[in-house]
């Protein structure tokens, strides 16, 4: 009985809908990610895995933050900036094991995840330790902070080591793939600075009257496109250099 | 993505929120705000254009600077005469000046095509400027009773129909180019991000920090670079602080010009504002400056990388 009343959707509450269908759609793309391991080359079975496992660790904070949604009608802040803690270091793996064939060093990692977990700590002091009813100044000085780690992560994807390093590569599928990461960089992770600026006290908050059930809307919204995205570009970094390394042998 | 961009973006996302917060600012001090920029980034991408010009000319330096204070005393008497006019010549060069340094870096070519994009991405991004400022520019025009000969362009209606036609024409361009295989996919999802976000800083700054935001980062700055890159790559500078020296002059002669202007309305020998001079200024300076900026693109596309 306590489990049907948990898991009623109200027929009007899209941040529902997007919670299981982003639990579905995660879970789906990491079934699908581990399986198709077998179907690229040895060298990029690792990246496989890290996008399997980015959508994965999704799929079962998701699979908390519906119900908790659902039960208490509340932003579940918490359980989403320990997905992301550990979900978008991953991603920054992602880039460190496409640019590895062309000499990334180790530091290059360690700066993007440094920059990574600056970016979330700094969003989640901005967004857990919001005063009730909201505070701008709180809002908009943490957030602030949170957009530098942002900015480091968009250069070096675009312009700095990351960018130089696909560019050196001479790798067509390499470089295509890097540039497209970097699209869901600048665009798909763009997203997430929309719904922060909807909490109460935000800039979107006070500016426009955009409210805190905002928040995860966009939130769902974004973590479907750069997960699973994010994953499914370097599948297909993966397997056109796979096919093109089999003809190359044939 | 350009650097330009870059920046452009960062400001937007560090910047805009605390600008969010200031609520209501009052054209004077938007002025106060906008002018160090201009001062120091604006004036100077156009503070070498003697050095441009002639870098593939046979001109004499003298004859250069003749025609180019002809060019800017006739633009001058045109306000004087006809400021309507004088503006809406002001707003259509620079309409084209802008989309050619936009696309500089995207399009090797200079053909018809190609500069009907220039103009007409130019147009857009000018009319939304307007447009999306109108309510700010209606409450300015009363207070200021010059403002008010050249209040016709503004015309709400008139401003719409621009802006549509500028985004029409500029979409089929586009496409136009991108079929002759002149532009990329992806050059082109850049450029409608570039748009937008060109048009949401309009929207959400005040008109002159707006304006600013955008001639400063995404013009000045990306120009200034484009102007560094060729006068390394042909050996006239070694590196940034010959570039800066090089700038420096009439740089300096610009600033001066416009304090001399200001002491000028101060002590009311002119009776008009100073900031409808520092229009006029910046549109007579703009005219000469549009032609020589083309020369410099059309010279340097084919042969240098941006």
């Amino acid at each position: 009985m306590v489990l049907l009343d948990v898991l009623t959707i109200p027929k009007d509450d899209a941040i529902a809908f997007t919670f299981f269908t982003g639990y579905m759609a995660m879970l789906a793309a990491s079934i699908f990610f581990f399986f198709e391991r077998s179907r690229v080359e040895g060298k990029w079975k690792l990246s496989l895995l890290v996008s399997g496992l980015i959508t994965f660790i999704a799929a079962v904070h998701y699979y908390y933050m519906r119900d908790y949604y659902l039960a208490t009608g509340e932003n579940p802040t918490s359980l989403r900036y320990i997905d992301w803690t550990l979900t978008v270091p991953l991603m920054c793996v992602e880039f460190y094991l496409l640019t590895k064939a062309a000499g990334a060093k180790i530091g290059l990692l360690w700066k993007l995840i440094f920059a990574s977990v600056w970016m979330l700590v700094t969003g989640y002091i901005g967004e857990a330790f919001n005063p009730p009813g909201g505070d701008t100044g709180h809002s908009v000085l943490w957030g602030v902070l949170s957009t530098l780690g942002y900015l480091y992560i968009l250069y070096t994807a675009w312009f700095g080591e990351v960018a130089k390093l696909a560019a050196a590569s001479q790798n067509a599928v390499v470089q295509k793939g890097v540039r497209t990461l970097a699209w869901f960089v600048l665009v798909g992770w763009a997203i997430y600075p929309i719904g922060y600026m909807c909490m109460p006290g935000g800039w979107l908050n006070t500016a426009f009257g955009w409210g805190s059930q905002n928040v995860d809307l966009f939130y769902n919204i974004a973590d479907a496109i750069n997960k699973i995205g994010f994953g499914l570009v370097v599948y297909g970094i993966a397997v056109s250099s796979s096919n093109s390394e089999d003809l190359a042998t044939a | 993505m350009t650097r330009s961009l870059f920046i452009f973006l960062s400001c937007i996302l560090l910047l805009l929120p605390f600008i969010g917060m200031a609520g209501m600012v009052s054209i004077s001090t938007q002025l106060f705000v906008c002018f160090p920029f201009i001062l120091l980034l604006g004036i100077p991408h156009g503070a070498i254009d003697n050095i441009l010009y002639r870098r593939t000319s046979s001109i004499s330096n003298t004859n250069f600077i003749v025609t180019y204070l002809g060019l800017i005393g006739a633009n001058v008497l045109l306000w004087i005469l006809w400021p309507a006019m004088a503006y809406a010549l002001f707003l259509i060069i620079s309409a084209y000046h802008f989309g050619q340094s936009e696309f500089s870096h995207l399009i090797t070519h200079q053909g018809v095509l190609s500069r009907t994009l220039y103009f007409f991405w130019g147009v857009t991004v000018l009319s939304s400027l307007i447009f999306l400022n109108h309510s700010e520019i209606a409450a300015v025009t009363p207070a200021y009773a010059e403002l008010e000969s050249i209040a016709v362009i503004h015309n709400l209606t008139l401003i719409r129909n621009i802006l549509g036609v500028g985004i029409v024409m500029t979409t089929a361009l586009i496409a136009v180019h991108y079929r002759a295989g002149f532009l990329s996919m992806e050059s082109i999802l850049m450029e409608i991000l570039v748009v937008g976000a060109i048009m949401v800083v309009f929207y959400l700054l005040p008109l002159l920090i707006g304006f600013t935001v955008y001639f400063v980062i995404m013009h000045s700055v990306k120009v200034l670079r484009e102007e560094y890159l060729v006068l390394k790559d042909s050996k006239m500078i070694r590196d940034v602080t010959g570039f800066i020296k090089m700038l420096l002059p009439l740089t300096i002669f610009s600033i001066l010009g416009l304090l001399l202007l200001w002491m000028v309305v101060q002590m009311e020998l002119i009776q008009t504002s100073y900031g409808y001079i520092v229009m006029i200024s910046v549109s007579a300076i703009t005219f000469p400056h549009v032609f020589v900026m083309n020369r410099f693109y059309r010279t340097i596309q084919a042969s240098t990388k941006l």
